[in-house]
């Protein structure tokens, strides 16, 4: 039998699962580093659930853990090889050949940046302001602007290259 | 392209494989948490701490030798020093990242804990090694000749051989577990360090 807070915190990560899907399909290097990327982000939710009191969303709690743990992982000692296929996320694209391609542009892109990059555009492109930015990730909201700013120069430029 | 519609694209309604979810793996950390990986070497060093202590108690205890009892007596205090030393580090070592804390000081907290624990096996390495090399010269000298310490030790070629012993073994045993610090956490710390400095503007 499953204890009620541990059905709830399930719940609550079902629910909340395309966050870390997605925040870890940017940094994983295949398959079973996703798998223990996933069990890590988990595993760190579930240790900071006694004291969650729900003063934010589970979603932007969930959020910030992930990007915690996806930033301070010890990556496998192998070489970095980005498979290409986006297979876990293919059910949320749409059907449309061409916003589905800009789509895998678009991930293709972000992946190819600095890890620090990818956590501050990510933030941005799921609608955290710069003051919300600069909040979880301890820095000022004006190197926040610069840094956005110089990514998504970065990345108009990968994707006209792409 | 219009990157927040693209995004947006990207199947925010993905799921995970249910076997993921199933049982209670993801209540234990994974491989890839460098503090868990650091907990479980300490608890190890201990556990051979306190093998190897029990050893030299024996040792020391059988031996009629004041000389070897007095050597035994030291490696297990010096031994018993560092296991204790292991004990108080893994009690600062919370493999869980602090949920209220910005990225920053998360990432600032990581790189000085393993920073911390690999200079404390470095100042092992610089503090125990020698007494070790000195305590198994002497013992081996001691039992392959037959003779009393003072005898032993009256012998200039011993004495040259273990200041040279003492003098080469210590600057090697630091550098090896330099070596072997850069080896298993080197390549994280520096990968810590520039996620700092990008984080802090300094990069």
């Amino acid at each position: 039998l499953i204890p009620l807070s541990e059905q709830q915190f399930l719940q609550h990560i079902r629910e909340s699962q395309g966050i870390i899907l997605r925040l870890v399909g940017l940094y994983a290097k295949d398959q079973e580093e996703k798998k223990d990327l996933c069990q890590e982000i988990i595993y760190q939710a579930w240790k900071g659930w006694p004291a969650f009191r729900g003063d934010s969303k589970f979603s932007t709690w969930l959020y910030r853990i992930s990007l915690h743990t996806l930033l301070s992982y010890q990556r496998k000692r192998k070489p970095v090889h980005y498979a290409e296929d986006l297979e876990p996320f293919d059910q949320g694209i749409p059907e449309d050949v061409g916003r589905r391609e800009e789509a895998r542009m678009l991930h293709r892109a972000i992946r190819s940046l600095p890890e620090v990059d990818r956590a501050l555009i990510t933030m941005h492109l799921d609608g955290y302001d710069h003051a919300e930015i600069a909040d979880i990730a301890g820095m000022t909201q004006n190197h926040v602007a610069v840094k956005l700013h110089r990514i998504r120069a970065k990345l108009s430029t990968l994707l006209n290259d792409i | 392209m219009d990157l927040e519609k693209s995004w947006k694209d990207l199947g925010g309604d993905a799921e995970m494989p249910e076997s993921w979810l199933r049982g209670r793996r993801w209540q234990t950390p994974s491989d890839l948490n460098p503090l868990a990986r650091l907990k479980r070497n300490l608890r190890m060093n201990m556990g051979w701490g306190i093998i190897i202590a029990g050893l030299f108690l024996v040792v020391a205890v059988i031996s009629p030798s004041w000389v070897v009892q007095l050597a035994m007596g030291l490696m297990f205090a010096w031994t018993a020093w560092g296991t204790y030393g292991s004990w108080k580090l893994i009690g600062t070592l919370r493999p869980e990242i602090c949920h209220n804390c910005t990225l920053v000081s998360e990432l600032q907290r990581q790189h000085d804990l393993i920073r911390r624990w690999m200079r404390s096996q470095e100042r092992t390495a610089i503090f125990l090694y020698p007494v070790a090399v000195t305590g198994g010269f002497l013992l081996g000298g001691l039992t392959s000749s037959g003779l009393s310490l003072p005898q032993l030790m009256a012998r200039t070629p011993m004495q040259v051989g273990l200041v040279i012993s003492i003098l080469v073994l210590t600057p090697l045993s630091w550098l090896l577990a330099r070596w072997m610090n850069r080896k298993a956490f080197g390549t994280h710390l520096d990968a810590l360090n520039q996620r700092i400095l990008s984080l802090t503007g300094e990069a």
